[in-house]
Formats: C-alpha cells, structure tokens, sequence
C-alpha cells in the first residue's frame, strides 16, 4: 500500500490503530476457517466517523475493506484474499441504548453476543440466537453472516431480531436502514438486505436489534436412540406435538463414541442421542419435559433422563459441549478442520442425511461426526483428516462436493447459520444458480468498485483448496 | 526447529479464538496477535517459512504472562502455553530486558546482579527460597525461616543461585537445575520446600528423587493459630495454581487464620497480575494495568491481598497492600 495511504489512514485512526508490522497481519489473516492470507494493513476502529472517512478514501484509491469482529467465521468470510485493509471493529463495543420497554436495544458493532446478554439479564430480557461461539463472537459479525444456534428452533436467527442498523456505504456515506420499531412495512427491508451480506456491501456501525423476555425456566432431557431412524421419529415426534422446545440437538454414534473416548463422562452407547430443551413458565417447563420424555419413549428411545435445575442441566450438556474438542483430539494424526459445517434440510431428512454423510465418509477414508440442531433440520459435520498425507485435500474437497450433493437433493441449503464465505461457495453457486445474477446486480449497484470484501460468495472462482493455512500435499 | 514437535497440537488449534474471551493482555490492546490464537498461528507461520523473525514476531511471542488463563476456556484443550514457549526457544534475537536476565544469572547466579547469598546446613529438609525472596523481598524467607523455627524444624537452607525459571521463560535453555543437581548430590536431602511456584516449576525435573513442594502444602497441617485481624483476599498465582494445580492448599491455610475473601475470578479462572519476572521487565506498562486490575478489586473489597508466589508479592505491592502468605501465618502463630 502507497505510503501516502498510510499516513493518510493514521491521520483517521491515529497512529497506534495502525497495524503493520509482520506478526500483526499475519495474526488477522486467519478466521476460524481453513484459509489465511495476509492484508495489506489493520486498522482498529473507534467511531462510524473514521469508518466513513476510512471507506471514503478506500473507494477513492480503489483498495478492499474487510470488516472483521472476533474472527470466529468458519467459512474464510473475513479472510482479506485480495489484501487491502482489514478494520477491526472490536473496539466498537458499546451497548448505546437498552430500551426493555420499547422492547429494543441499540449496540455498536463489536459488543460480544455473551457481554450484551449479561447486561440484559439484569432486565430480565435476553437477545435469543445463542450461537456456539457466542463466547467470543461479536454482534457485527452475527449479523454479517446471519448466525443463530441450537435455540433458533424458537426463536429465529439474527435475522429474526434485526429491526435497524447504521451502515456506512462502499462510496464512504452513512445511512440508516430499518427503524427502532417492531413492525416496518415501509419500503424495501435493506436491514434483511445487509444481514447475511458477509461485508460485501458496507461496514455495519450499528445494529438496533429487538429482546424478549428471558424465560422463567429451562429444562433438558436426553434420549438415547437404538438407530439414526428411531432418533429420526423421535424428533419428528416431538415436533410434531403441540409443544415448541427451545432446544433440540442430535448426537451421532461417531460424535459419542469420541466424546466418551475423550471425556469419559459416559453417555449412552448408542447410534444416537437427542438433548431437548423446554423453556417458559416452570409449571409448563416441568410438564413440557415429562411430554418430551414420552414422546421419546415412544418414538423407541432406550433410555431418558431429565434435569430441571441448572448444574444437573450442565451435566447433560457436557456431552453436545464436548463434541468439538473430543472430535479435534480424535485421531493421533487427525484434525478437525471447518468444511461441509452447517448445512440444513428439511426436519425429517435428517436420519437420511446423516446416513448419507456416513457412507461419504466411508467412502473417502475420512472421519465424518454429525450433530447439531435436529430441531430446526440444521446439522454440523465434522470433518477429520490428516493435512499432511497425500491427497487428503483433495479427497476433502471430494467428499464435501458429495455431502451437498445429498444435502442438495433431501431439499437442503449448503449453509444454516455459519455463511459462505470462501469454503461453500462453489456450492452456494449451485444451489442458488437463479439468483446469482441479482446478487452480482444488487453488488454492482451498491458496490460499483467492488471494494467490500471481494472475491467472496458468488464472486468466489474455483476449488475452495485455495489460501490454505494447513499444508496441501498433492 | 523446536516447534516442529508441536506441528499436531498447533495444527488441531481450529481458530475458534474461545482463547481470546479471558486473556489479560488481549482484555488491554485488542490486538488478534496478543490473544492465544495470534501466537498459536504465528508459531505455524514460522514453523512453515511463511513469516520470518523480526522483532514484531519476538515481542508478539514474549508479551504474553504465560498465566495459562486461556487453556481454561480451550474447547480443543490445546496445550497454548507449551507452543508459545516452544517458539521462545526458537527465536534468536532477545529483547534488551531479557538479555539482562540473561547476563546476570550467567554471571553472578542470579537475575539481579547480587553477590550469591550462601546457604545453611540443616536437617533433611531443605527449603530453597528463591531468588526474590533471598534479593528483593527477603521479609518473604524470614518469615518464612521463622515459621520453621517455631515449628522446630530445622531446614537446610539451599544457596539463593537461580533455578533458571526466568531463563525458561524468555526462551532459553535451563542450565542451572542441573548445577543444583549436583549440589544437593553432595547434601541429604529428602524434601526441598519451595516459597516461588516458579522456582518449584523449575524443580520438577528432580522430583522423582526428591519431594518437592510448596511452603503451603508444607503447612497445611499446622496446629490451629490465632486469627489474623484483617480482611484478607487470596490471589491466586498463575503458576501456583493453573500450572502446579494448587488451590486448595493456600486457602485452607489462609481459612486458620480467620475469614478470607475470593477474587470474584478465582481458581481456575484467576486473574493473572502480569508478575512474571521475564514479562514484567518487558512489557512494564502491561503488567502494570493487569496488577491494577487485582487491587482495585482488593481495594473495593476493603481486603489486604495475600499471594502465595513471591512473584506475585514484589509485582503487586507496587500498586497496593499485599502480604505473602508465610506474613501472615508467622504473626498468627507468634500470636499463639
């Protein structure tokens, strides 16, 4: 980058928020994804004023802008392919507003998921999607890739809570999208538009998101299946009755028998496990889980148990906690790497999809472990390989071209919360075949020099084993 | 290459960044390379030739307390303390401040400078103070001494020459625990007690031959003493507690001497004070706002703060009112 940027950038942000020295942009060219490359520059952000300043001039000099949270993306969506500036929107962290009885809050872009909820808690309301990393991940980033979690059964994802945000144009102009109501028919929802938009449109500056109320109660409980089928019923079972859980999460044979390997806390042995959870009142949760509890035993479960109070609750959850470090401690020689993560399909397709992404496995001498929401159809695979054999690449990326084959055909979506990104694009590519000329339209309108986060979703070309952080043996 | 023995653990690292929710220096600048994940990845690209040594690379490794905090809250369990100071050992260059450590353990057998201060022929308990509490806080040792000779105990007092903890931290090789090897060759020692966590660390090559253990474990079952007077606050040390798995010890301890109160991140979750010797002369300004942190918190609470670690001591009392914990415990039984 020409120097007379550069110091023109740390005239915005100030010095010390310029980062260029080597162990700092190599540090933020990784996600959470198997990709890495390096930007060109890291600017840490304090205020949508330098944001505009910052895009105005990037537009000017024709340079990319990637926004970028906690770098939790799985996908290789903040992964800056084309260099360019990479703004670190963590320091864009405060909770402006919270309005319990207007039912809304107003936030900055770099609050973390978990900080915003504990300071609803203290109004009794919570910001519902829970995602997995919602430890770390920031609320800019949530809406960026329209992420939710195991409650979105209930409760919706991002999207569902989006009702405004402040969003600082590609040509450098702030604008406001939505309104701080509840209800909005007025005009085109360019709020909706921006969340899952992953950076290609603009740098979000602040979101208006909507709260409910935080239940009375949880309780859990978990089912043990003799196969995936009967796991299968069970969920169909379940919602197909009256009751709504807040929580519905399947367990597959490969994912227990490396959660007891790893953990030894014993769950059961068996082809598959489903953890359910109720919210709401306590009279209805303790009724709702006594229902979920039946209605397992007579979907074939072998066996159930149940928690209300909140450390029995914990120790049923252990086990769904665990599958992701007991899944990365596999093997001597394996790893857990992010491809094929979050596909969705109808409720009902699980069990067949699981069963396909078993014989893909089989097939390719990989490991593949599958749990996730079975309540909203929404499923996690795990894939393990060996990154430094031969071909196990290029194996990968085969087997993961099969996976959404089958997911394609059970009438599924290559991605449920995590995005495109780099790693599914190939595939978002088909599965959305007829829209992808209006999103390159509605990219060209609004980003007529494609600065924002190029080369990404439909923009992506080729094999997605491509700006690698592990090594590639062909 | 050192680091190529952890290419696996740095390969199973997926990125998640749950590292990032709890690290003390990245809590302070919010910079991606300060967190467990930036240095776990920086390690990979050095190890693949990506990115070369320069001084951003060997300030990115050493700004880090080695306080293991963000082990807690790694789904993937990787073993980030271990990898950070693998890539230490790899660096050439060393930062002004190290290279003074460096110079004054290799040539006067301490990190200060001092003349070696000599030990003392006892029984077959020997207790190694440490070089803080034999230099800087020597209150530490004669509390210490003097809780021994009220117990009756009579301890060899092992030379005040470093255990090469502050040497392992910067990223070089121990030399000196061998040399105290073969000094304790020539004594009969059975147990060695320990005031420093880090110097115990450093010991842990010996402890198949001899015990080894904490001047709290040692105590633990000391007759009941008379009750300390003040609102204490226990300050778990990183080392202590997180690497040796300690906790229970102190506290027991602390619970004869009356009511004590808990850090509201206690345990495995302590806040570390940035006391570590090679990472406090580096990083001065950091370790200051992370000691900061532990005794506003004190102070809210209206309690002296007692360490176990004599680390912990000399960094803390900077800013605030700390006491080690063999203070407290000679005046309660002098009170007795």
């Amino acid at each position: 980058m020409l120097s007379d940027v550069l110091q023109k950038l740390a005239k915005i942000v100030g010095d010390e928020n310029v980062l260029s020295s080597p162990a700092d942009l190599y540090a933020y060219g990784f996600d959470a994804s198997i990709h890495h490359a390096m930007p060109d520059v890291v600017l840490k952000v304090s205020n949508s004023n330098q944001v505009e300043k910052i895009v105005k001039l990037a537009y000017e000099e024709e340079i990319p802008i990637i926004p970028r949270g906690a770098g939790t993306a799985l996908c290789g969506q903040c992964i800056p392919i084309h260099g360019g500036i990479i703004l670190d929107m963590t320091a864009m962290n405060a909770i402006k507003e919270v309005r319990v009885e207007d039912l809304y809050c107003v936030v900055e872009p770099g609050v973390i998921y978990e900080k915003l909820n504990r300071e609803l808690a203290k109004e009794n309301f919570f910001f519902p999607p829970t995602p997995g990393s919602g430890d770390v991940c920031t609320i800019g980033g949530m809406v960026a890739v329209n992420a939710s979690g195991m409650r979105a059964i209930k409760y919706g994802a991002t999207r569902d809570y989006v009702l405004g945000m402040e969003v600082v144009l590609p040509n450098g102009k702030k604008v406001h999208f939505g309104t701080r109501t509840i209800k909005n028919s007025s005009g085109y929802q360019l709020e909706r538009l921006m969340v899952g938009s992953e950076g290609t449109l603009g740098v979000i500056t602040e979101v208006t998101i909507r709260i409910l109320p935080l239940p009375e109660k949880r309780a859990v409980a978990l089912a043990s299946f003799p196969s995936l089928e009967k796991a299968g019923e069970g969920v169909a079972n379940i919602i197909a009755s009256s009751l709504l859980p807040s929580g519905l999460e399947i367990m597959d044979s490969v994912c227990i028998q490396a959660v007891n390997k790893a953990m030894n806390i014993g769950l059961p042995q068996a082809e598959a496990v489903l953890l359910v959870e109720v919210d709401g009142a306590e009279s209805v949760v303790k009724r709702d889980v006594v229902k979920v509890a039946e209605i397992c035993k007579k979907s074939g479960a072998t066996s159930v148990k149940f928690a209300y109070e909140s450390e029995e609750m914990l120790k049923l959850w252990k086990g769904r906690k665990g599958v992701l470090p007991s899944l990365s401690r596999y093997g001597e020689k394996m790893v857990s790497v992010s491809l094929a993560d979050d596909m969705s399909v109808p409720i009902s397709n699980i069990p067949k999809a699981i069963m396909s992404f078993q014989k893909v496995a089989k097939k390719y001498g990989i490991i593949i472990g599958t749990y996730g929401h079975a309540g909203d159809g929404n499923l996690h695979t795990k894939v393990l390989i060996d990154p430094l054999a031969e071909k196990s690449w290029e194996k990968a990326e085969k087997a993961v071209d099969e996976i959404y084959k089958a997911v394609l055909s059970l009438g599924g979506t290559v991605s449920g919360e995590h995005g495109i990104g780099i790693s599914k694009a190939p595939w978002m590519q088909k599965e959305r075949k007829e829209m992808l000329s209006v999103m390159e339209a509605i990219k060209k309108a609004i980003d007529p020099k494609n600065i924002m986060n190029p080369g990404k979703m439909m923009q992506w070309k080729g094999s997605i084993i491509a700006y690698v952080r592990y090594p590639v043996i062909p | 290459m050192m680091l190529q023995k952890m290419q696996h653990e740095i390969m199973c690292c997926t990125g998640c960044g749950f590292c990032k929710k709890s690290c003390p220096i990245y809590e302070i600048t919010g910079k991606e390379v300060d967190s467990g994940k930036g240095k776990v990845l920086l390690a990979y690209g050095i190890l693949k030739g990506e990115i070369k040594e320069d001084e951003s690379v060997v300030k990115a490794f050493q700004n880090c307390a080695l306080c293991m905090r963000c082990e807690q809250d790694c789904p993937s369990l990787i073993q980030i303390d271990a990898i950070i100071q693998t890539a230490r050992r790899d660096m050439k260059t060393m930062l002004p401040s190290h290279k003074k450590i460096m110079d004054f353990v290799t040539n006067f057998g301490n990190p200060f400078g001092e003349k070696v201060i000599k030990g003392r022929e006892g029984g077959n308990i020997a207790y190694f103070a440490g070089c803080i509490a034999s230099y800087k806080e020597k209150n530490i040792k004669e509390a210490t001494l003097s809780i021994f000779e009220k117990l009756n105990i009579d301890v060899t007092i092992l030379d005040a020459i470093c255990c090469g903890n502050p040497l392992e931290h910067i990223g070089k090789e121990n030399k000196s625990i061998k040399k105290i090897e073969n000094e304790l060759k020539k004594k009969e020692i059975k147990k060695i007690i320990f005031s420093c966590p880090n110097c115990m660390k450093s010991f842990a090559p010996l402890s198949e031959k001899y015990e080894i253990m904490h001047i709290t474990q040692f105590l633990l079952n000391i007759p009941k003493i008379k009750p300390f007077g003040k609102k204490m606050i226990y300050h778990d040390s990183s080392i202590l507690a997180r690497y040796l798995g300690i906790y229970d010890e102190p506290r027991i301890l602390l619970q004869k001497a009356g009511k004590f109160l808990e850090f509201d991140e206690n345990k495995e979750i302590a806040k570390c004070c940035g006391s570590d010797l090679a990472f406090s002369t580096a990083f001065p300004e950091m370790a200051e706002k992370m000691a900061e942190k532990i005794v506003e918190e004190a102070r809210k609470k209206n309690a002296v703060i007692v360490t176990a670690s004599p680390h912990c001591y000399s960094h803390l009392k900077k800013y605030g009112e700390v006491m080690d914990i063999a203070e407290v415990i000679k005046k309660c039984l002098n009170s007795g």
